[in-house]
């Protein structure tokens, strides 16, 4: 019994700035490890108490604690509440009162005064996280960076199912196939009811296959008959993909060539399917291509794929030299010249010369790819999801290349694709658990590779100058990408940002959590653009003493309740510096509550102000305890916490109704809001979406002439006394639940 | 469960398959009864509720169950159907379309069910006794329109009604509504009609059940009465009791032979047409408020038509300073009233031990407190609702579940403060499950209960949308300032406690899987 007396009177009664840490030092209270968070969001309000410890009779020396705690209070009494008065400044514009004293950001937000900016945020910890993306260790703990983590998660892990289902269809498919073909082993057109088409999903509507026709046809025409099915890889996969990609060593040109004769069979046919329509040549050129590539490919060349030419300083060649391209008949199978006709390749495309180079320069000379470019472009759903989504995923991808390379091109049935998927996807999984970067778009990151790619390929191979080629999404296996992604810096994801319609073409990395006017940052950023441009060698030199510029926006109603209700606030004028007295902040508030604000003071200033009609609801639920905040994320006015986001979820959403059933409103020329059903009905879906219930408020008004009679009379805390809350429960009723 | 609501995200499909879904159908195999078990399997094909499409295949199979087990299982139950991954695409197996295809034959066989439109067997919706032919009703809207009915017994039933109170009085009968008028013995029907007593002896019809428009039309819509049209007037085809003996037979071989004589049937439309009229004619229903009627008695509820504007319960509101008990009224006697400064701060700096006296200070705003002159003709209580129950019937019957008001969605708006105030004043106190009370885990579900509510029937065009307006009194009620000192006392030395900063989030759990469309709730 005298321990717990004796515990709980330091952390009660005890010294006044240990307990009201979060007031006095609050910018440590939540760096210390492991403070409990009900310590650190100890306070309702910014006012402290001082209980004195309870006196049991059966224990006397509570007695004496008691005495203690009593004596300490009466020879040195602690301040008088509220002992910490922050300033704010005013701001018209925002209509937000500016805090700028860390100590006082942090104390108010711990007391339940959150602001206006981002709702979503769980603390103000701007610095914490710009440690945290210049590579000090503190920002491990930031919410933000949990978050993110989580979202990669969830990302992977849709992925992870997505191609799981592909594969799950994709065996069948086979199975099914060989059912089939056990059947119909002679019959070539007899397949399966089922189109080619429907190999490649929609997911190829916005990829690069339309474009590809050459190896869309291939691929989605090979229908499931009995011959392929057993020879070649099966259709459409991803596997096939992979194991073409992987050097040829033109092991047997037979099972390149026996497709051959079906695969015109084929393409005799009238094209129906969509699949078909796609693959139809869409321009001479290309049909010409077509041909070409058709003979080329009786004899399929070695190792030495390369990625065409997309540099700028080949656009001006012509699109289709077709003799320069038959010229190097050994590269052929590599040599695509497509017109860049889908958005990923339009994309790709450089948007000029300087942000070519750019790209270009941010590769040393020495990150030239020695793996093979991967020549195929990305048809099936397989190929899709393969697709390179980031730089981490590009990073994967390479270093699970060796093991697809390793696997001979003569091994194609069923068992050892599944074989080499099953390696490729466990070499997949390794890598990914590192990875915490997202989100870089497969455009970028194929841009970065063709632009590189086409930097060695131009003074190799010269003639095979075709002009801009339908590659550029394809997933290039540059080792230069490989070493970019340095998983383990903490550094948040950079993202490629390239600034389009401009005659000056500015290409940058942006990072999340910088401020959204980008002052200067642009201009420190472009300079060591060429080292870091995609890799993470930001890991800046800068020491790490960073400036908060974050500040805090009291929203009118919480910096009212703090100077009117609690006299915690001292509301500085911008312009002059003196602080504002409570009845000026209040017609202040009041005018800057209708847009454009009205003259403070004025005759057009009402008993029903937006702000007055707020505060109320604002002041009414505070002073019964719970919490309000703004509560425009869920699409109403205020929402409700027991103690705050940390610690549970809101569960009441508020709507503000102003009434006006005061008699001296009823000549008046007030309208009252007149709101439809469907209004309703819409704010409490979305409501019941995030399980809060919606309360409508409703805030009888008085009429202009009692309320001025009050406010003469005693002021605005008279004048509040006028007003009449009532709160009305919403919720859709279920019939079907209810009986 | 009272109050669940229907939409809960996490229930909802996030995918849904395009063959493989089910109806979320309530508790349809839970309230169904014999004369119910019919229906169970059409509204399994016709429930608006669920919003995922039908699985004909489970629907089929239940179907083949049913027909084998002779009617002994209480129809599809919920479980049996179950909700899968969505196809969105054909991907060109042939198991894909062998499960397509065996859905559409299982939907034709569905489709193919011969419906038996069994012989009615009455009007009520449980009674058995009439068999045979659907039961006649005459329509004469003019017979009780100079009836008088006294309101003031009608009070004391509704009030009094569930104390055991040996006289019986009847609940308010909407005598000069009633325009059908029934044949047969008034024990017909238990939940619709009103036989009207104390009419002299030789009255025409006497004893004989009269129905309001709704009913008639629900009932008429529904299979189980034939409308007819009358050609003579109510004295010949229900001549007084002296002449009964003669004349009922009489009429019985008449109408073996004229039965037109007297009357002819009459269409659908033209019930609707007679039956359905605007807000105010006596003897007509508004079509919304049909709408509303129809769809309660579809689902199970025993509805009867509100009385007219009751008066307001004279209990006085129920204000926190009523329930005060003398010492606190002592105590804040002594307590000063706190006189706040014109701008200053509301709590006096000074040194606290409590922070009840803090809050206490800052209160300002007070309830809204109805005043009596509220007279909202626009808003009113037009249904008493009651859930199914055995112990129910038109006469007897506990007081209502729900009070019901039916709203036009495009002509209504939301309510004002005077609307819905008058609203709830009129329904009486209900506090919910006495369990709640005291118990602090208990508070949100004390606050989203309310002390009293409504309900409000929103219908738009023929959509019905129902909405439950509560009292949120609870809020002043229990104020949280009082658990402060407590935590603050704890704050110090507990440990964290119950509140993580992912609690509830679903951080781990959720995100694993990666699935499902909702992200929690938001904070």
């Amino acid at each position: 019994m005298a321990e717990t007396t004796a515990v709980r009177e330091p952390a009660t009664v005890g010294d006044a700035p240990k307990v009201v840490g979060t007031a006095s030092s609050p910018a440590h209270a939540s760096e210390r490890p492991n403070v409990p968070l009900n310590q650190i969001y100890l306070l309702p309000a910014p006012i402290r108490t001082f209980p004195l410890p309870t006196f049991y009779p059966n224990n006397p020396i509570s007695l004496l604690y008691l005495a203690i705690a009593w004596l300490r209070q009466v020879l040195r009494p602690p301040s008088a509440e509220p002992s910490v008065v922050h300033t704010g400044v005013w701001d018209p514009a925002t209509r937000s009162v500016h805090v700028q004293e860390e100590a006082s950001i942090r104390a108010l937000w711990e007391q339940g005064f959150y602001g206006k900016g981002s709702l979503s945020r769980s603390e103000p910890n701007w610095l914490k996280r710009e440690l945290a993306r210049r590579g000090s260790p503190e920002g491990k703990t930031v919410s933000e960076a949990r978050t993110e983590l989580r979202r990669e998660e969830r990302r992977l892990a849709k992925w992870e199912r997505a191609k799981a289902e592909l594969e799950a269809v994709e065996r069948q498919r086979l199975a099914e196939a060989a059912a089939a073909s056990l059947g119909i082993r002679n019959g070539v057109g007899s397949g399966p009811v089922e189109p080619a088409g429907s190999a490649a999903p929609s997911a190829s509507a916005d990829a690069p296959a339309d474009a590809d026709a050459d190896a869309a046809a291939p691929a989605s025409e090979e229908p499931p008959s009995a011959a392929e099915a057993e020879q070649e890889s099966a259709p459409v996969d991803g596997a096939e993909a992979l194991t073409r990609a992987a050097p040829m060593t033109d092991t047997d040109p037979t099972d390149q060539a026996k497709p051959e004769p079906e695969l015109y069979l084929r393409t005799c046919k009238a094209p129906v399917g969509p699949a078909e329509l796609l693959a139809l040549p869409n321009s001479p050129a290309e049909s010409n291509r077509r041909a070409l590539r058709d003979t080329s490919t009786k004899q399929p060349s070695g190792g030495s794929q390369r990625k065409p030419p997309v540099g700028p300083t080949e656009l001006p060649a012509p699109p289709s030299s077709l003799a320069g391209v038959s010229s190097s008949p050994d590269g052929l199978r590599g040599v695509e010249m497509k017109p860049p006709v889908g958005p990923a390749e339009l994309l790709a495309l450089p948007n000029s010369l300087a942000e070519w180079k750019a790209a270009s320069t941010s590769f040393p000379p020495e990150s030239s790819p020695t793996a093979p470019a991967e020549l195929k472009a990305p048809v099936g759903p397989m190929e899709l999801l393969r697709l390179p989504n980031s730089q981490a995923d590009l990073a994967v991808r390479t270093s699970a290349e060796p093991v697809v390379l390793g696997v001979p091109q003569t091994t194609p049935g069923p068992p050892a694709l599944q074989e080499t998927l099953n390696k490729a996807i466990r070499a997949v999984d390794n890598l990914v658990e590192s990875v915490s970067e997202v989100n870089g778009s497969a455009a970028d990151a194929s841009e970065a590779a063709s632009a590189s790619s086409s930097e060695d390929s131009a003074d190799e191979q010269p003639a095979a100058h075709g002009g801009p080629v339908a590659s550029a999404s394809s997933p290039s296996g540059d080792s230069s990408a490989t070493t970019a992604v340095n998983s383990e810096s903490p550094t948040p994801t950079k993202r490629r940002k390239s600034v389009r319609f401009s005659p000056t073409v500015q290409s940058t990395t942006f990072v999340h959590s910088d401020p959204p006017s980008p002052n200067r940052r642009l201009g420190v950023q472009k300079t060591d653009l060429p080292k870091a441009s995609i890799a993470s060698h930001v890991e800046s030199v800068e020491p790490l003493a960073v400036d908060n510029k974050e500040h805090f926006q009291l929203a009118p109603e919480e910096a009212f309740f703090l100077a009117f209700s609690l006299g915690a606030l001292k509301v500085v004028d911008p312009a002059t510096g003196s602080p504002l007295s409570t009845e000026r902040l209040l017609s202040l508030f009041r005018a800057h509550s209708y847009f454009p604000p009205r003259a403070a003071g004025s005759d057009e200033l009402r008993p029903d102000d937006p702000f007055l009609v707020h505060y109320v609801v604002y002041h009414h639920f505070r002073s019964l305890g719970w919490v309000p905040r703004h509560g425009i994320k869920f699409g109403v006015d205020w929402i409700l916490y027991q103690r705050g986001p940390v610690f549970d979820h809101s569960e009441f959403g508020i709507m503000v109704m102003p009434a006006y059933s005061d008699a001296g409103w009823e000549d008046g020329d007030h309208e009252e809001p007149r709101r439809p059903w469907s209004w309703l009905m819409g704010v409490n879906r979305v409501l019941s979406h995030v399980l809060k219930s919606l309360v409508l408020v409703y805030v009888d008004v008085p009429s202009p002439k009692a309320f001025d009679e009050e406010m003469k009379r005693g002021g605005i805390s008279a004048a509040l006394k006028r007003y009449k809350i009532r709160e009305v429960m919403v919720r859709r009723f279920s019939v079907n639940r209810n009986r | 469960m009272p109050l669940d609501d229907d939409d809960n995200p996490s229930l909802a499909p996030s995918e849904i398959n395009l063959m493989t879904a089910a109806p979320s159908h309530g508790g349809s195999a839970a309230a169904a009864s014999a004369a119910d078990e019919q229906m169970t399997a059409e509204e399994l094909l016709e429930d608006e509720g669920g919003s995922a499409a039908q699985d004909f295949r489970a629907f089929a199979t239940a179907l083949q169950h049913r027909k084998n087990q002779f009617r002994k299982e209480p129809g599809v139950s919920a479980q049996t159907i179950r909700r899968g991954e969505k196809d969105f695409e054909s991907h060109g197996t042939r198991a894909q379309a062998d499960a397509l295809e065996q859905s559409r034959a299982a939907m034709r066989d569905v489709l193919s069910y011969v419906r038996v439109h069994t012989v009615p067997s009455g009007p009520g919706a449980s009674s058995g006794k009439v068999g045979g032919n659907p039961v006649r009703g005459w329509y004469f809207p003019g017979w009780w329109e100079g009836f008088e009915e006294v309101e003031e017994e009608e009070e004391a039933v509704v009030v009094k009604g569930e104390d055991g109170e040996k006289k019986e009085k009847k609940p308010y009968g909407w005598i000069r509504e009633r325009v059908v008028v029934l044949e047969g013995s008034s024990t017909a029907s238990q939940a619709l009609g009103r036989a009207v007593t104390g009419q002299a002896k030789d009255r025409p019809a006497r004893g004989k059940d009269w129905l309001l428009p709704e009913e008639a039309l629900y009932l008429v819509e529904r299979g189980s009465l034939d409308l007819w049209w009358p050609f003579k007037p109510l004295e010949e085809i229900f001549p007084p009791d002296g002449t009964v003996d003669a004349q009922d037979p009489g009429e019985e071989e008449e109408t073996e032979v004229d039965e037109y004589e007297f009357g002819i049937p009459l269409s659908l439309q033209a019930a609707y047409a007679l039956l359905i009229g605007d807000d105010g004619e006596r003897g007509k229903i508004s079509l919304q408020k049909f709408q509303v009627y129809s769809n309660l008695k579809r689902c199970g509820y025993n509805v009867l038509r509100a009385p007219p504007l009751p008066k307001p319960p004279a209990q006085s509101p129920s204000s926190p300073a009523s329930r005060q008990t003398l010492w606190q009224w002592l105590t804040s006697r002594l307590a000063s009233p706190p006189q706040h400064p014109p701008y200053g701060p509301l709590v006096r700096p000074g040194l606290y031990r409590s922070y009840v006296p803090i809050y206490r200070q800052m209160a300002l705003i007070s309830r809204h407190s109805p005043s009596s002159s509220t007279s909202t003709p626009s808003f009113q209580i037009h249904f008493h609702v009651w859930k199914s129950a055995q112990k129910w019937t038109k006469l007897r019957h506990p007081p209502p579940d729900f009070r019901l008001a039916v709203l036009d969605a495009q002509q209504t708006f939301v309510p004002s403060l005077r609307e819905i105030g008058a609203l709830l004043d009129s329904s009486p106190a209900d506090r919910g499950n006495p369990q709640w009370a005291g118990h602090p885990g208990r508070m949100y579900a004390r606050l989203k209960h309310g002390s009293r509510n409504v309900l409000l029937a929103v219908v738009d065009h023929g959509v019905i949308n129902y909405m439950r307006f509560a009292e949120g009194s609870g809020f002043v009620e229990e104020p949280l300032y009082g658990r402060f000192d407590a935590a603050v006392a704890k704050g110090g030395v507990a440990p964290k406690k119950g509140g993580g900063r992912n609690n509830g989030r679903g951080g781990v759990v959720r995100g694993g899987k990666g699935k499902g469309r909702g992200r929690g709730r938001g904070r």
